[in-house]
């Protein structure tokens, strides 16, 4: 009786009831498989999710869908998984990128021992090792760089998916298209990956687009080229005049974050940080709160638009927030929120990501060597719930928390290359 | 919901509708709890409602139930968007907050129901494109398969595992993390 009802506005592609054997016997009416899909990406944990397609054929086709992935992967942010350690270390003559995945009781350290299984983080493509290093991680891409020569300003540039083990290479910025002044007066270099945009994590394209931005230091410019794998090409889409700002030439000194559709660079002990907006590409300062001069500072995600300023004292957690991430005005327009206390550890900023800033708290130790910690923890701090979560912890070792690792286990994952 | 009046005076006053099920009863209700449907909301702006709705696809058990839910909600609206204007914002604040809590019991008190009028209620929302219901009962769906094997699934909802041995076994290999 159940088959004859048909949803008027939304079209039935198919019924599930031909699949049941005993429907007869099952004296429930069927639901169509555009509401199953409905009620599927109502799913928040990815678990719940695959444990419901493993109950029947049609849950399983339904799942497995290209386009269902998708849209799951639209409406839900990738869990956290872990942190990637990427630092360059003395005595290894070859790029090293580890990943530590996050340890019960966190409720993602089943699916991170699946990323350990199924992903490959030693970069068996690179024909020369030693001479790549890390640029950034984001959407589980990987960005490489390496600079044959010193003044060389045309970097090469691989990006890869560890966890579907594919790479590409990334053509250089031709010549032409950059400035004579920014060549002449050359400082440095600095490639990081675009995050993907709400559209374009909803595309059905078999190819998932992504942009590198690059910025190129000289003495009194920043010049922004984007490379998007949409057209394969690259595009001066910025210059910003940092005379006034001296301190802004030296790219390694600077910290980026990623929040609000924006960039920012801070430098530890500067009152102002820098803001690329990435839909218009167009650069502004803003000033900090004077509380995080010589502190260590986050910049988040509070939701609703809001940017969020974790800084960090003395065993506290400060969090302010304001509500235009990117426009002039000055430093009234942070509020202070809220202060979080934290035990007594050396805290700490790692590389955040997805509305996650990274904690590392190492454990004072009177006994302990120079140089070696012991017992050290890692957090995450989310400021839309205000909520701080461990991830893992290691014993005298010596990991960098450079970039968190978020992504969909497979098969949930799609390629991102 | 602009015809749509707060009052008994008004309601009564307004065009009322007649909602026929698939085994024949007639239900009167109101435009503004009729149109909370998009489909009866066309049918009416299409003009074609004289006579009552005929609505095959539903039962007059299940369309009690789905006219219980318009009511509510309709009258919820009609009771914002009359306190607007005569509150001030803290006093409209207050009441906003009160129909909130009232429609949030009485969405909880609604969904007791078992699985098949559960099902019954989410084909009736999304025949009669009722969106506010469709979420909850789908909702509520979705919130009973969390935590859950696929064995504890099956059982609540009388699914045949029609999978073979090798696809199950395929499926533990690939979402072992699933089932840690």
């Amino acid at each position: 009786m159940f088959l004859q009802r048909r949803a008027a506005g939304r079209g039935m592609r198919s019924s599930m009831a031909g699949r049941i054997a005993a429907a007869a016997l099952a004296a429930q009416p069927v639901l169509p498989d555009d509401i199953l899909e409905d009620i599927f990406l109502l799913l928040d944990d990815a678990a719940d999710l695959v444990r419901a397609a493993a109950s029947c054929t049609s849950f399983r086709r339904i799942v497995s869908d290209r386009r269902f992935r998708r849209r799951y992967r639209s409406l839900h942010r990738p869990p956290v998984l872990g942190f990637l350690d990427c630092a360059r270390r003395r005595g290894k003559d070859r790029i090293s990128v580890h990943f530590y995945p996050v340890e019960p009781p966190h409720s993602s350290a089943p699916a991170a021992r699946a990323v350990v299984r199924d992903a490959d983080f030693t970069l068996p493509f690179l024909s020369d090792p030693s001479s790549w290093r890390v640029s950034d991680v984001r959407d589980g891409r990987i960005l490489l760089s390496r600079q044959t020569t010193v003044r060389d300003i045309l970097k090469e540039l691989i990006v890869c998916d560890p966890l579907h083990r594919r790479h590409i290479q990334i053509p250089l910025i031709p010549h032409d298209l950059i400035p004579y002044e920014a060549i002449r007066h050359f400082m440095g270099f600095e490639p990081f990956l675009d995050p993907a945009t709400e559209k374009e994590k909803e595309t059905e394209d078999e190819d998932l687009p992504f942009r590198v931005i690059c910025n190129v230091f000289s003495d009194n410019t920043i010049h922004t080229f984007v490379f998007s794998s949409g057209t394969g090409e690259w595009r001066l889409v910025a210059s910003f005049d940092i005379r006034t700002l001296v301190w802004l030439k030296y790219p390694m000194l600077l910290r980026r974050h990623y929040a609000c559709n924006c960039f920012y660079w801070t430098m530890y002990a500067r009152k102002v940080m820098l803001v690329l907006e990435t839909r218009e590409m167009k650069f502004s300062t803003v000033a900090l709160p004077p509380e995080s001069k010589y502190r260590e500072n986050a910049l988040v995600e509070v939701g609703e638009g809001k940017l969020g300023l974790l800084i960090l004292g003395e065993r506290m957690l400060f969090v302010y927030s304001r509500t235009s991430p990117n426009n002039r005005h000055g430093i009234e327009d942070w509020r202070y929120d809220n202060a979080i206390p934290l035990v007594d550890r050396r805290w700490s900023f790692g590389g955040g990501a997805e509305g996650y800033a990274l904690l590392e708290g190492v454990a004072r130790n009177p006994y302990q060597i120079l140089g070696k910690k012991t017992d050290t923890q890692y957090f995450t701090v989310e400021l839309k719930t205000l909520s701080v979560k461990r991830l893992c912890a290691t014993k005298s070792d010596t990991a960098s928390p450079d970039y968190l690792y978020a992504s969909f286990p497979l098969p949930l994952s799609l390629p991102s290359l | 919901m602009a015809s749509a009046g707060s009052g008994d005076e008004k309601a009564a006053a307004a065009a009322m509708i007649t909602l026929i099920s698939s085994d024949n009863e007639k239900f009167e209700v109101t435009e503004a709890t009729a149109t909370l449907s998009q489909t009866i909301r066309h049918m009416i702006e299409d003009g074609c409602t004289d006579g009552g709705v005929p609505l095959p696809n539903v039962t007059s058990k299940i369309l009690a139930r789905v006219i219980e839910y318009c009511k509510k909600h309709a009258t919820a609206a009609a009771g914002e968007e009359g306190s607007s204007s005569s509150f001030s914002d803290a006093a409209f604040l207050e009441v906003d907050r009160a129909f909130l809590e009232e429609l949030e019991e009485f969405d909880d008190a609604f969904l007791e129901v078992d699985r098949a009028t559960l099902f019954d209620l989410i084909l009736a929302a999304n025949y009669l494109d009722i969106k506010g219901l469709l979420n909850l009962t789908c909702q509520k769906v979705a919130d009973s398969v969390k935590g859950k094997t696929p064995e504890q699934i099956r059982e609540m909802y009388n699914i045949v595992n029609d999978l073979t041995p090798e696809e199950e076994a395929e499926i533990r290999r690939e979402t072992q993390w699933a089932f840690e």
